[in-house]
């Protein structure tokens, strides 16, 4: 079940009265029929991974009580171990099996070996590389000792079920999503307007600025050799807003609907695009992942401790690694290691921290300075994309080359409709506008009389019906 | 919780007026190109004339149903001359699921003894949303076309049945003139056109895909007919050879019409010159000049027309090649 379909449009609603009817009963009532809606929403794109998912949850409930009754560091040890073997092991299966076999077929190849490994048909679980990293968090925390394990099974499985949340994030904390969930929700006015207006926001930035810009940048990429380098860069600048809207657009829907709920999320981007630095925009891009690298890996392995070579390799390794978490191909583990050279200068320099505020914060305008970087940072990202979006990493390099011919200065072979271009700008507008909220339309309009207010609301519901693309599409993250 | 539910009812019923209100500004005065998802072709290949033609005649010998190939494709004053009354109920892209509607609607009143059933295999794969956006804005709101457009569940039929609604009731706005240079307008639902194939359409190699959906509207249709006592035939009328060509399972779509009735794929008989289309997918009236002769000779010969009309006995096709020389 997609966010913008009409089944979802019939879901939330009756989930939702649902749920604040049962608020009289108790939360355990509450909880379950979370769950149980959590499940009917997760098997609608494949009821054979739901026993995947209850297996996941089942295995890190039990590891996590037997890690805490653990009578001694080795048998904890042992229990922790299970945990994160069997989940990665799931993850290795169903998402980097056949990129390993091909792999190895592959460099053998070029020793002159040639070798038949199988490669297996299988289709990704939706959303398992998210509930992974969920219950990965839990048992990491676990063995820790940063929190107790969670003794009651209907709590935890909400936790790592959650539907907002469950195919493809914000990644939650333990810390943060389980003591929401124990504790009484209210019905909160403010928080339930504030969350369909996220929902609002995030709708118009899947439907109408990702799934059009995707019209487009899917034939360029799909046919780059016929195209010339203008197209090629629109078609990089397309996709690299279609990444953008259609993931943190995703995120607005999750959150939102969390809201609707009483559940707060963890937020997943801040304005990435308008980043001084690449540092920063890795503070404002897919934050709940970042900051799960962040404290499972790049502290664990010590951090920026141990000095220079340290916070070099350290920072590698979790760009690399990142990288190899979108999925199983070379072009992803390449945009990592670009993204890691990028930020490498503010890293030696030890400048990464040097723009943690909100760019051009109280003012309407960004000072030359600061545009300079904002473009600059933007056109590294944009050039990152490139490698992430190609089938290859020949595609990749291909693209690139072509770009730098005479060329770039022609009129692009193909361009959405003016119109849609004309959106993008407003979008893009609308995002600067309000780049001091949690999301771009927070606080838009608060004061404003009530009509133009409305008015504004309903004017971004006409840009929906008017410009969606009908044919529709997944989210990206989906197969990650 | 309560002050939530009236305040969303409140947002709920503001927004509907305000989109609609927007709907309106746009099929009123703005250019088409400025809206994606809101088309008012007002009809195109004159689908609102035919369709008023088709409530106002009583009685026909035959009708032809199907997309722009058939409304381009017979000529009804070629029919005349052979004593046929004909109808063409063809729109554009129609798709089977409107020849289902058309054939419900229409049937009653035209009370055909024969029809003829033009299938263009490709839109047996579609959506058959262009075909309904262009009878919905070519004035046809019924309960029946509301309820195919929900089915059909698209923010483009939505749209256009928002403004199709009010220009209904209110007449907000006179018939586009959408009409393509060179067309005609035939009483009897034909669009003649003596405009040659300028330039070719690069055409890819591809497959020819049914849906179900389609297929099962199609079946419905044929039942509907059979139920009513009602001949048919199944006819593809001939089209470009680069085009044709172009579809790589054109064998298996004629074995699988073949068993849904008697059937004539005009594509193997007629071996017409690029000059007689106007473009590479329609006939211009130099090739629907040969292909009808050829037709009624077909049917004379065969017999299926055998007591629909006093027809003229067969083999006159000399007249029409000699028309086409002039």
């Amino acid at each position: 079940m997609l966010f913008n379909s009409l089944n979802f449009a019939f879901f939330l609603p009756v989930i939702f009265i649902l749920y604040w009817l049962v608020n009289k009963q108790s939360l355990r009532v509450q909880n379950i029929l979370l769950l149980i809606a959590s499940y009917y929403f997760y098997s609608c794109w494949d009821y054979r991974f739901l026993f995947l998912l209850v297996f996941s949850t089942l295995l890190d409930y039990f590891t996590g009580i037997k890690m805490s009754e653990a009578k001694s560091i080795k048998s904890k040890k042992g229990w922790f171990w299970l945990s994160v073997i069997v989940n990665l092991g799931f993850l290795g299966v169903f998402k980097y099996y056949n990129f390993f076999a091909q792999s190895f077929v592959d460099m053998f190849g070029h020793f002159g070996v040639h070798m038949q490994l199988s490669t297996i048909n299988v289709i990704l679980p939706v959303g398992i590389s998210f509930y992974t990293f969920h219950g990965l968090s839990y048992v990491i925390d676990i063995y820790k000792d940063r929190i107790k394990p969670e003794r009651n099974f209907i709590d935890y499985s909400l936790f790592v079920s959650f539907f907002p949340l469950l195919v493809a994030g914000p990644i939650e904390r333990a810390t943060h999503l389980l003591p929401q969930i124990k504790k009484k929700r209210h019905f909160d006015y403010v928080k339930a307007i504030d969350g369909l207006r996220q929902i609002l926001w995030g709708l118009f930035k899947k439907v109408v600025i990702a799934d059009n810009c995707a019209e487009y940048a899917n034939l360029i990429f799909n046919h780059s050799s016929n195209y010339s380098g203008s197209s090629l860069v629109l078609g990089a600048l397309l996709f690299t807003f279609q990444i953008y809207c259609d993931f943190s657009g995703y995120s607005d829907i999750a959150i939102g609907t969390a809201r609707l709920l009483g559940i707060e999320l963890l937020r997943n981007f801040a304005f990435p695009y308008f980043s001084r630095d690449i540092a920063e925009f890795w503070r404002r891009w897919h934050i709940s992942l970042s900051s799960w690298f962040k404290d499972y890996l790049y502290i664990p392995l010590g951090g920026s401790k141990g000095g220079l070579w340290m916070r070099v390799r350290n920072t590698f390794i979790i760009f690399l690694v990142s990288g190899f978490w979108h999925g199983a191909n070379w072009t992803f583990i390449i945009w990592g290691g670009l993204n890691a050279l990028f930020i490498m200068p503010s890293i030696i320099f030890k400048t990464n921290r040097s723009n943690l505020d909100i760019v051009a914060k109280g003012r309407l305008l960004p000072s030359a300075r600061e545009l300079f970087d904002i473009v600059l940072t933007f056109s590294l990202t944009v050039l990152a994309w490139i490698f992430f979006r190609s089938a290859s990493v020949g595609q990749a390099f291909q693209i690139i080359g072509s770009i730098f011919t005479k060329d770039l200065f022609k009129a692009p072979q193909a361009s959405p409709r003016p119109v849609i271009l004309a959106i993008i700008i407003l979008f893009m507008i609308i995002e600067w506008i309000g780049r001091e909220g949690k999301y771009a339309i927070e606080n838009i309009g608060m004061k404003w009389t009530p009509v133009l207010r409305w008015s504004f609301y309903s004017f971004i519901i006409v840009c929906i019906g008017m410009y969606m693309e009908t044919t529709g599409s997944d989210f990206i993250y989906f197969q990650f | 919780m309560k002050r939530f539910a009236l305040r969303l009812c409140l947002f709920i019923v503001f927004a509907s007026v305000f989109y609609t209100i927007t709907i309106l500004i746009f099929g009123i005065f703005m250019p088409a190109s400025l809206a994606k998802n809101f088309d008012d072709f007002g009809g195109l290949g004159f689908t609102r004339r035919r369709m008023n033609d088709a409530a106002k005649i009583k009685g026909v010998d035959v009708i032809i149903v199907g997309s722009s190939h058939a409304y381009r494709g017979y000529d009804p004053r070629i029919f005349k001359k052979e004593g046929l009354s004909i109808f063409n109920l063809g729109s554009s892209s129609q798709s089977p699921l409107q020849t289902k509607y058309l054939v419900d609607k229409y049937v009653k009143n035209l009370k055909p003894k024969f029809v003829i059933i033009d299938i263009y295999p490709i839109l047996f794969g579609v959506d058959g949303l262009e075909s309904q956006i262009d009878l919905i804005s070519s004035g046809l709101m019924d309960k029946d076309i509301v309820k195919m457009s929900f089915e059909m569940n698209n923010i483009r039929l939505y749209n256009s049945l928002i403004f199709g609604a009010f220009n209904n009731t209110f007449h907000l706005k006179k018939q586009k003139k959408t009409e393509i240079k060179g067309d005609t307008y035939i009483p009897g639902g034909y669009v003649q056109s003596y405009e040659r194939f300028k330039f070719k359409k690069v055409r890819f190699t591809q497959k020819i895909n049914i849906s179900a959906l389609q297929l099962g509207a199609f079946k419905k249709t044929l039942a509907e007919l059979k139920s009513q006592n009602i001949k048919y035939i199944i006819v593809q009328a001939p089209f470009s050879k680069a085009n044709y060509n172009s579809y790589t399972n054109n064998d298996e779509i004629d074995k699988m019409f073949a068993g849904l009735g008697e059937y004539y794929n005009f594509n193997k008989v007629l071996n017409l010159p690029d000059s007689m289309y106007y473009d590479d997918s329609h006939l211009n009236q130099f090739g629907v000049n040969v292909y009808n002769a050829k037709l009624i000779d077909t049917l004379k010969k065969s017999g299926v027309l055998n007591n629909v009309a006093r027809l003229k006995p067969a083999g006159n096709m000399k007249n029409f090649q000699a028309s086409n020389n002039k």
